[in-house]
C-alpha cells in the first residue's frame, strides 16, 4: 500500500493527462476564471472613487481582505470543490458503494479522485493582487509578520475546507445536500466579501462562532493591519491569533461528521 | 389553444414542483439584499465622518437600488444559456428542429411561463421584506408606466444576449466560458451592484457605446426618478438600436449554425 501522497501523486499526474489532452481548454478554463475577478476589482475602484473609507478600510485593504478570502477558497477548492459538488449525486444514486469496497479510506478516495484545475486561476490572481497589496500599503516585512500570514492562509484553508465537507456531508442525512453546500460556500460566504464589522452583532457572532469565516479573513487581516476589531475586546484580540486553531479544529470536525455520514450510509439498492 | 401559450402553462406548472428550489432562492436572495445594504450604510457613514456629501443619491434611495436590482435581476433571469448549450451537445437540438414551432419563440414562451410563479412566489415576498421591515417607500406610481417599458427592453436585450452565448454551443464546447464571462461583464458594466452614477466619467463613456446598462440600470434609473426627460429618450433610442443589432446577429448565428450542425443518428 504506497504512501497516501504518493498515491494522490499518482492520481494527479493521471488527472493532468486527461485534462492537457484538450489544452486549449485546460488554458482557456484558467484563463477565464482570471478575467472574471478584474470586474470585481474594478468595483472596488469604483466604490473608493466616491467613498473615502469601508469602516476605516481603504481601498487596498478591502482588496487584500478579499483576497485572502479568495485565496483560502480556492487552495481549499483544488483539492475539495470537485469532489464535494459531486457527494449529492454519488450517494443518492448510490455510486458512492464503489468507495466502500476500495482498500483506501472512502473520503481520501473521494479526494484523490477528482483534482479542481479551474482554481488555478483564483489562486494566481489572489496571489499577485495580495503582493500588489502590501507593496502599495508599503507593509514593513519582519519574519514575524510572514509567518503569521502564511499560518493564517493555513489556517483559513482548512477553515473552508472544514465548512465545504461539513457542508458537503449532510449527503448522508438530507436528500438536498448541494443546495447546504452552495448556501455555505457562496450565500454566506458573501459576507466576507467586506469587513464584518458593517454588520450587526448577531451576524458578527454567527460569522465567529456558528459558521467561523470571520477567521478566514477579517479577524487576521485587522490584526496584520492594526485595526480596531468590531467587538474590540480584550478576547477578541486572541481571535487574530486563532485562525490555525479554529481551521484545524473544524478540520477535524468535519472529517469525523464525513465518517459518522458513511457509517450511516445505506445504498440507494438496485 | 394556441401552442406557445400551452408551452406557458408547462413553465408555470413546472415551476410549482420546485418549491424547495424557490424558497432556497429567495433565502440566498435576501442574504445578498442584506449584505448590500450592510455595505452602502458603511460607506454613506463614512463619507459622513469626513463631512463629505453624497450628491449623486441618498442612502436610502441606494436601499431601494439594492432591493430592486435584485428583483430586475429575477425579471431578466432565463435559461437559454444552458437550455440551448445542452441540445447542442447532447443533440436533443434535432427535436426542436423538427417541430413546427420556432425554437427561440418556444423559449420565450417558457421563459415568460416560469415568470409568471416567480412574481407570486419570489418578487412578493422580497417587496414585502423591503417594504415593512426595511421601510423603503414604494416607487412612484408615475414612474410605473415608462419602467414597464425599460423592463421589457432589459428583458429583450438579456435574453437576446444569452440566445447568442447559448448558440455558441455549436462551434465551442466549454459554453461556461462565455457565460461567465457575460455574467462578470454584467455584473460590472449593467450598474447591477454600482449604479453608473458613481462611475469616473471616462468609464461612462465606454458604458455609453455597450448595451449592458440598459438591462439593470435603465430600468432602476427610471424607477428611482433619476433619469430626466432626454436621459429616458436616449435610452429608448439605444434600446432600439441594440435589440435590432442583437437580434440580426441571433438570426445570423442561428442560420450558420444549423448549417453546422451534424447530428449522429441514433
Amino acid at each position: 500500500m504506497p504512501h497516501p501522497f504518493r498515491l494522490y501523486g499518482r492520481f494527479l499526474r493521471t488527472y493532468m493527462k486527461t485534462q492537457l489532452e484538450y489544452r486549449f481548454s485546460f488554458f482557456g478554463d484558467i484563463f477565464v476564471n482570471m478575467m472574471t475577478f478584474v470586474t470585481l476589482y474594478l468595483s472596488f475602484w469604483v466604490l473608493f472613487n466616491t467613498f473615502p473609507t469601508m469602516n476605516g478600510w481603504n481601498y487596498w485593504e478591502v482588496v487584500f481582505l478579499y483576497n485572502l478570502n479568495l485565496l483560502t477558497y480556492a487552495t481549499s477548492s483544488l483539492f475539495f470543490w470537485g469532489p464535494m459538488k459531486q457527494l449529492e449525486h454519488l450517494v443518492r444514486s448510490g455510486e458512492f458503494d464503489q468507495f466502500l469496497v476500495r482498500p483506501l479510506d472512502p473520503l481520501k478516495l473521494l479526494v484523490f479522485r477528482q483534482f479542481q484545475h479551474t482554481f488555478i486561476g483564483h489562486i494566481i490572481v489572489a496571489g499577485t493582487v495580495m503582493v500588489l497589496c502590501t507593496i502599495q500599503l508599503e507593509i514593513h516585512w519582519t519574519t514575524g509578520n510572514i509567518a503569521f500570514l502564511l499560518l493564517c492562509v493555513l489556517g483559513g484553508t482548512l477553515i473552508q475546507a472544514g465548512i465545504i465537507i461539513t457542508a458537503a456531508s449532510s449527503a448522508f442525512w438530507v436528500v438536498r445536500s448541494g443546495t447546504v453546500v452552495d448556501i455555505s460556500i457562496y450565500a454566506i460566504r458573501n459576507f466576507i466579501n467586506y469587513p464584518i464589522s458593517i454588520y450587526g452583532r448577531s451576524i458578527q457572532l454567527l460569522l465567529t462562532f456558528v459558521i467561523p469565516y470571520a477567521f478566514v479573513n477579517y479577524y487576521p487581516a485587522a490584526a496584520f493591519f492594526g485595526k480596531d476589531h468590531a467587538g474590540s475586546s480584550e478576547l477578541s484580540h486572541l481571535y487574530s491569533y486563532s485562525s490555525l486553531a479554529v481551521g484545524a479544529a473544524l478540520f477535524a470536525a468535519a472529517v469525523w461528521i464525513f465518517r459518522r455520514g458513511v457509517m450511516r450510509y445505506d445504498s440507494a439498492g438496485s | 389553444m394556441n401552442v406557445y401559450y400551452k408551452l406557458m402553462l408547462n413553465a408555470v406548472q413546472s415551476s410549482t414542483v420546485y418549491r424547495f428550489h424557490t424558497f432556497v432562492t429567495t433565502f440566498q436572495r435576501l442574504i445578498g439584499i442584506f449584505v448590500q445594504i450592510s455595505l452602502w450604510t458603511a460607506l454613506y457613514k463614512g463619507a459622513q465622518s469626513f463631512q463629505m456629501e453624497i450628491t449623486q443619491a441618498s442612502l436610502q434611495e441606494m436601499w431601494m437600488y439594492v432591493v430592486y436590482s435584485s428583483l430586475i435581476g429575477l425579471m431578466v433571469a432565463n435559461g437559454n444559456i444552458y437550455s440551448l448549450s445542452d441540445k447542442i451537445q447532447t443533440g436533443h437540438i434535432v427535436t426542436a428542429l423538427i417541430r413546427p414551432i420556432g425554437l427561440f419563440r418556444s423559449l420565450l414562451f417558457e421563459t415568460l411561463g416560469s415568470k409568471v410563479f416567480m412574481i407570486l412566489f419570489e418578487i412578493i415576498p422580497v417587496l414585502i421584506v423591503s417594504h415593512f421591515v426595511l421601510g423603503l417607500p414604494l416607487p412612484n406610481i408615475e414612474a410605473i408606466p415608462v419602467f414597464m417599458i425599460m423592463l421589457i427592453m432589459a428583458f429583450t436585450t438579456f435574453f437576446l444576449m444569452t440566445f447568442i452565448v447559448g448558440m455558441s454551443s455549436f462551434w465551442y464546447i466549454r459554453t461556461f466560458h462565455l457565460e461567465f464571462m457575460l455574467t462578470h461583464v454584467m455584473n460590472f458594466f449593467s450598474g447591477l451592484m454600482i449604479p453608473l452614477w458613481f462611475f469616473p466619467r471616462e468609464l461612462r463613456a465606454v458604458m455609453d457605446w455597450l448595451p449592458f446598462d440598459l438591462v439593470y440600470y435603465a430600468p432602476l434609473s427610471v424607477l428611482l426618478g433619476k433619469a430626466k426627460y432626454a436621459e429616458i429618450g436616449v435610452m429608448l433610442a439605444k434600446g432600439c438600436v441594440w435589440i435590432a443589432l442583437l437580434a440580426a446577429a441571433a438570426v445570423m448565428i442561428w442560420h450558420l449554425g444549423k448549417r453546422k450542425l451534424v447530428i449522429q443518428g441514433g
